[in-house]
């Protein structure tokens, strides 16, 4: 963590020319800003920068790895999701075999997960929000209960659960991507309802009314007035819903951990890299994890400001 | 439950009703279409779970289907399900369901070695295990054959007849099969035979009972197999197993298990058991110290506690730090800062604890920068060790969740009411009295939600301790539980769902599973009523 050393002196100088105060002054009131974000930004960011170099470096050792960017290549990433029976070094490679397998898994079974969570959500939401019926204050509370509870608690009767269904119907059993998505769509009205539920109440009910006088059914209302407007939050679930997804473990174990090593998602597979084994993997994992980041990086950078505005418009009403 | 039933709502748009449509319509030919896919699925589902005699699949499936028949083909009443009944299907099966079946686990004492329904059963599997070729019996040429994915034993008896059978299928004889020279059996109609080579060592697990007779099996021997009887001795009437090598009498009790003769309760035991309801049994060995995972229930569930706080008091502060520092418009490039400051968010953070796993190793990352220091931060097993790793975790912790409080500080500081500070600095408060009046009260007010589900989500962050260290380093070599375990990660690992623990003890991981969730309902209910009253004062 040197380099906020080595950041200030260029920061430094460039700004007492524009403001006309001296140098101690600046310094005092912004300049130590300036070295507190550096270095929250050096420990934010030299653990990324140390799984990037380590991705293209070529001798697994720890300590070889260690120094950042000496060596460069490619070969760690040409390896994900090799073929063993004509790979090089068979034992290497098919550790890593399946990897396109774990991420597309991984990347199919979020994105569902995610469209399930938003259209059952939403769904839900609107009727909530919009229709009076009886056992409505019931839902709307029950809903608040649910929601404390977290699924992966009842993972013990998951496991039981899956392993009956699946002797009735494969499809719904343990080891398959389709039962699991199943699970996570059952935590998707509990976790995200409500947060949905308040801005739909925040939309005016004369919208609907004056598209019910002019002859629209309750679907036409729904999918052209109402869900176009509430947008930015069915983004914010989507988007929460896939990152929660893509980084889950517990569910994914005990649904998919029996079954065969193709069927498995990322987090499952990349902890098989390094986790319990004593010679770990390092290079191959840091290119696999570089790989697996990068979708929701991606997610990230671009709608950041949906975040952030989701995050403290929803949370934080005061 | 296909896939495609959460688009079921999609133009639910049917005649009838003031507010349906009445004529035929794009959105109604694509109603029928989907309920025409769900319910072929649903059928499927019926007749598979008639077929495999799952009498409770079945009756769920039906009541399922009618509901969603009921609702989207009729108009009375159901406006409202239109739009919640496939979420709230969902929310049953995989939730409700599965919370309360967890409370019924918790008071069984299902697990390895109690899986079986009934002392007859688990004889019967009992028996087929201990088997051992009779001296002086009858051996037959084997192969291993193959239907589908599942794996049999054939062999060819003398008379030229070839028998298959494995475990679950006593052996029967198959008309047709052709056997070469030697009794090698080299076609059986309806199976295909495996090469050696291909099955390997699982070869010599091979075995299947021989008609009704308990006990006697054929089992692969080497190359050929053998006729073989079980070592032990079931008697139904007694419900007693004697095992014939050390002449021991085991008796059923009404506990689950098999009890030797002469032992007290606490005694040696039959390995295999059933499953039976065991009242409270599990909540007293989850608490009291005499048992296996006991003794560490009180140290487990204050780490937790003292886990939880200090990730969000940790990230907290130095969050809120930063967006105090960084809130200021004579910063430039305050984007460019947020940007980067918002890298570990965006980094899964199953991923972020992974890399600081490899980073925190004896031969890592943060050991060179120190030096070579070669400290084994998370793993090493000595009392300053414990209190290391759980510093270290601390750390890596505070590196994935300081942006999340950065954002929601940020975002709370800027939306606090601007004349409170001005009539502050108008009463001449001076800037850190201002905080501590003004500015520190009024952020802790708004971002307490916040706070409050940060503890109940860390009070169950699973994936981090589970890829950081894996609850390590362990209390000792054989102990089952490590210094930095939260209560959920020593559940999973008494589940024996990871593998690793000694016995996957179902019964008492759900009884767990019960004990934090009423603590973290406690927490939330007080917690979120503790931030209304502080609401309220303002």
């Amino acid at each position: 963590m040197s380099s906020q050393t080595l950041s200030r002196p260029t920061d430094a100088p460039a700004v007492p020319t524009q403001n006309r105060m001296s140098f101690g002054r600046w310094f005092g009131s912004v300049g130590l800003r300036h070295i507190v974000g550096v270095v929250a930004v050096v420990f934010a960011a030299f653990p990324i920068v140390y799984v990037i170099s380590a991705s293209v470096s070529t001798k697994n050792t720890m300590t070889d790895a260690n120094n950042l960017f000496a060596t460069f290549t490619w070969e760690n990433y040409a390896m994900l999701g090799c073929d063993p029976s004509v790979a090089a070094d068979a034992n290497k490679c098919a550790k890593v075999q399946y990897f396109w397998q774990w991420f597309g898994n991984s990347l199919g079974i979020s994105t569902v997960t995610a469209i399930g969570t938003v259209l059952m959500g939403a769904a839900a939401a609107y009727a909530f929000s919009r229709f009076r019926f009886t056992g409505r204050r019931f839902g709307l509370n029950a809903l608040l209960v649910i929601q404390m509870f977290p699924q992966m608690l009842a993972f013990v009767a998951i496991l039981i659960l899956m392993t009956t269904l699946g002797q009735v119907v494969p499809i719904l059993g343990t080891g398959s991507a389709v039962a699991l998505v199943a699970v996570y769509l059952g935590g998707a009205l509990g976790a995200n309802t409500f947060l949905m539920y308040g801005f739909f109440n925040s939309i005016p009910h004369s919208l609907d009314e004056a598209a019910k006088i002019d002859g629209a059914t309750h679907a036409q209302t729904y999918w052209t007035i109402i869900v176009p407007l509430v947008i930015p939050i069915l983004a914010v679930t989507a988007l929460l819903s896939f990152i929660g997804t893509f980084g889950e473990y517990i569910l994914a174990s005990v649904v998919l951990g029996g079954g065969a090593q193709s069927n498995w998602t990322l987090p499952m597979g990349l902890y098989l890299l390094v986790g319990d084994s004593r010679a770990p993997e390092l290079t191959l994992f840091s290119a696999g994890a570089a790989v697996a980041a990068l979708p929701v990086l991606l997610l990230f950078l671009f709608l950041q400001k949906y975040i952030v505005s989701g995050l403290t418009g929803g949370a934080v009403k005061g | 439950m296909a896939v495609s039933e959460q688009t079921k709502p999609v133009r639910p748009a049917s005649s009838g009703e003031a507010w349906n449509s009445k004529t035929f319509t794009v959105g109604f030919a694509v109603k029928l279409l989907l309920m025409c896919l769900v319910n072929a699925f649903g059928l499927y589902i019926v007749y598979a779970a008639y077929a495999n005699q799952s009498w409770w699949v079945l009756a769920g499936m039906v009541v399922i289907l009618l509901a969603l028949d009921y609702t989207y083909f009729t108009n009375r009443y159901t406006l409202p399900a239109k739009y919640m009944l496939p979420g709230v299907i969902f929310l049953l099966v995989f939730q409700v369901f599965a919370v309360f079946f967890n409370g019924y686990i918790a008071f069984t004492n299902y697990g390895d070695g109690h899986r079986l329904s009934s002392p007859q059963e688990a004889a019967a599997f009992a028996l087929l295990q201990d088997t051992k070729c009779v001296p002086g019996g009858a051996y037959y040429p084997m192969a291993a054959v193959r239907q589908g994915s599942e794996i049999f034993i054939a062999i060819s008896k003398p008379d030229a007849s070839v028998w298959v059978g494995n475990e679950a299928n006593a052996m029967a004889a198959v008309p047709g099969a052709q056997v070469g020279a030697g009794g090698k059996i080299t076609s059986v109609p309806g199976y295909e035979i495996v090469p050696p080579a291909e099955i390997g060592q699982k070869l010599q697990g091979l075995k299947a009972p021989i008609g009704d007779e308990p006990g006697r099996v054929i089992q692969a021997a080497g190359v050929m197999a053998c006729d073989a009887a079980s070592t032990l001795k079931w008697d139904p009437a007694a419900q007693t197993i004697t095992d014939t090598t050390t002449a021991t009498v085991y008796h059923a009790t009404d506990k689950g298990f098999f009890l030797a003769d002469g032992e007290t309760a606490g005694g040696h035991r039959f390995r295999t058991g059933w499953q039976v309801w065991v009242g409270l049994d599990n909540f007293t060995s989850a608490f009291f110290s005499d048992s296996e995972y006991g003794q560490y229930f009180v140290s487990v569930t204050l780490w937790t506690f003292a886990f939880a706080f200090l990730s969000v008091f940790l990230t907290f502060v130095f969050g809120t730090f930063l967006a105090i520092v960084l809130n200021d418009e004579r910063v430039k490039g305050r984007k460019l800062y947020r940007t980067l400051l918002l890298l570990p968010y965006a980094f899964p953070s199953f991923l972020g604890a992974l890399v600081w796993r490899n980073m925190l190793n004896v031969d890592g990352f943060i050991n060179q920068i120190l030096g070579g220091a070669g400290i084994d931060w998370l793993q090493t097993q000595t009392e300053s060790g414990y209190w290391l790793a759980r510093g270290s975790l601390l750390l890596v912790q505070l590196w994935l969740g300081f942006p999340y409080m950065f954002l929601i500080s940020t975002g709370a500081l800027q939306s606090l009411p601007g004349e409170l500070k001005e009539a502050a600095v108008v009463d001449g408060a001076s800037p850190a009295r201002m905080w501590l009046n003004v500015t520190g009260p009024l952020l802790l007010i708004s971002t307490a939600p916040v706070l409050v589900a940060s503890f109940a989500f860390n009070f169950n962050n699973f994936t981090l301790i589970y890829m950081l260290t894996k609850g390590g380093p362990s209390f000792g070599a054989t102990e089952p539980v490590g210094a930095t375990d939260i209560l959920i990660s020593m559940v999973y690992r008494i589940s024996g769902v990871g593998g690793g623990a000694a016995r996957a003890d179902l019964g008492l991981a759900a009884a767990l599973s019960i004990i934090i969730f009423i603590i973290v309902a406690v927490i939330a209910v007080l917690g979120f009523r503790q931030t209304r009253k502080l609401e309220e004062m303002v």
